[in-house]
């Protein structure tokens, strides 16, 4: 009896389960561009390729290097709403949110990008945290940060740049 | 003997004092100080930031404030603004994620007024070989076209605000010390420029102005803090101060703002749900050069 009262407890328990992990989550206000496509232009009356193949125009500028070649467009895509991510069965993600649905495989990195170890923060460092959401960084379609240009290097110790006078080299020098 | 010794100081300020009245500014009245030469007198006889009242700081601050006029033509506002209560500052640096890019000490060079005539940044990104963490094998001068490039990592080195500063302790005039929030900061006009600081402090975050910083018009950053980015003169120390004139008004480090790898993590220990202590909670983190005994408020980590 007891052991039946209990699993009804858990049972009722499970539908709020996964705001435990969203704690720390519903409290970033999140920052960076959403992307708003007319998807349903076209996919209202043309029915979307599900197989893998050369993308054509207007799909042409994507290109997908995201997991070595096993993904497709509707690993992510909704297919019947492009506009949207595939959160589960029976609900959508929305551009806004794109972490619910990278954790489904990038999990350790949401996890640590809702503690702030992942990730960039801006504002302030007290009160709401502001977080850049996934695809401030990452392009989904082409995630890997690409390589930077790097700022200029510091002046080595007496390359004299500005021209010091007179006065501030012998400074220099007896120190 | 002591009292003909204490006697100098006594004399110079009575000369001093007298020459003042020669050139005909008048002590006794404001007016008459906010010229160059008054200012400078009333400079000579300034106190130490600590020992000095609310009203003699406000006096300071105007002075600062008319003197950066003077120097670079610019219209400052300088701040002293106190710690904040209940708070500790600390900073994470992840290694997986900074890519020697550099941003954060451009950052930091025009957010902290420093001279552009010396190699003079608050952050050194040290450029090291994959396999090793001999800081003698780091470079600090790289150049390259790309970062990061193949088969080295950066690790940047900035001061780390220690428990136990050793360049506090090193101070002969006591012009540098620990604030509550612990950050370590320096009364520029108090400091004898005698280098002391920067021979103790292990990580090198202790910079020499060699010469009267440079600095272009239109760069100088307005907003600023007596114990912070206002501008220097030559002969004094300067560091990193974690941006002191906008981390005390919430605001986070120009370093951190400018990380384009978000490499850098910025926060409060003592608030249990900042990200830094998410991070030291649940990261592997380390510190450098630990065995030094500094206790720095900063640490390192990586992806794991």
């Amino acid at each position: 009896m007891f052991n039946n009262v209990l699993l009804a407890v858990l049972f009722l328990l499970l539908p709020i389960a996964p705001l435990w992990g969203g704690e720390k989550e519903a409290t970033l206000k999140l920052t960076g561009p959403v992307a708003t496509l007319a998807c349903k232009m076209c996919h209202t009356w043309r029915k979307p390729v599900l197989e893998s193949r050369v993308l054509k125009a207007p799909h042409n500028k994507i290109i997908l290097n995201h997991g070595d070649g096993q993904l497709w467009c509707f690993s992510c895509h909704k297919a019947d709403n492009p506009a949207t991510l595939e959160g589960d069965k029976h609900s959508a993600v929305t551009f806004a949110t794109p972490q619910k649905l990278c954790s489904t495989c990038h999990f350790s990195q949401v996890k640590s990008w809702r503690g702030g170890a992942h990730g960039k923060r801006t504002g302030s460092w007290q009160g709401v945290r502001t977080a850049w959401r996934c695809t401030a960084c990452h392009n989904p379609h082409d995630p890997k940060i690409l390589p930077f240009k790097p700022s200029p290097p510091p002046y080595r110790p007496g390359s004299n740049p500005f021209g010091m006078t007179p006065v501030d080299k012998m400074e220099s020098n007896n120190g | 003997m002591a009292d003909n010794r204490s006697s100098r100081r006594g004399f110079l300020k009575g000369t001093v004092a007298l020459a003042a009245l020669a050139a005909g500014g008048c002590s006794s009245s404001n007016n008459g100080q906010n010229t160059a030469f008054g200012d400078s007198v009333a400079s000579f006889f300034q106190d130490h930031y600590q020992t000095m009242t609310p009203d003699e700081i406000k006096e300071v601050l105007a002075r600062v404030e008319r003197k950066a006029k003077r120097a670079h033509g610019v219209d400052i506002k300088c701040e002293n603004s106190p710690p904040i209560a209940n708070v500790e500052f600390g900073y994470v640096l992840n290694l997986s994620k900074c890519k020697g890019t550099r941003r954060c000490v451009e950052a930091c060079v025009v957010e902290n007024n420093c001279g552009r005539n010396h190699s003079l940044e608050n952050i050194r990104v040290l450029a090291m070989p994959h396999g090793t963490m001999d800081l003698n094998k780091s470079d600090h001068f790289y150049d390259h076209k790309e970062v990061p490039k193949a088969g080295e990592w950066y690790l940047p080195v900035q001061c780390h605000q220690c428990d136990e500063p050793a360049c506090v302790q090193a101070c002969p005039v006591e012009a540098t010390w620990k604030e509550h929030d612990g950050i370590v900061v320096i009364d520029y006009d108090w400091c004898i420029g005698c280098r002391n600081c920067a021979v103790a402090c292990p990580y090198w975050a202790r910079h020499f102005n060699w010469t009267t910083p440079i600095l272009p018009k239109d760069e100088i950053n307005l907003k600023t803090h007596y114990l912070g980015n206002r501008p220097r003169e030559s002969g004094v120390m300067e560091k990193c101060t974690f941006c002191i004139q906008r981390t005390r008004k919430g605001e986070l480090p120009a370093c951190q703002e400018a990380c384009p790898t978000g490499a850098r993590i910025f926060g409060n220990l003592l608030d249990p749900n900042s990200e830094i202590r998410y991070i030291l909670e649940n990261k592997n983190v380390f510190r450098l050069k630990e065995e030094q005994g500094t206790q720095p408020n900063f640490w390192y980590f990586s992806d794991v």
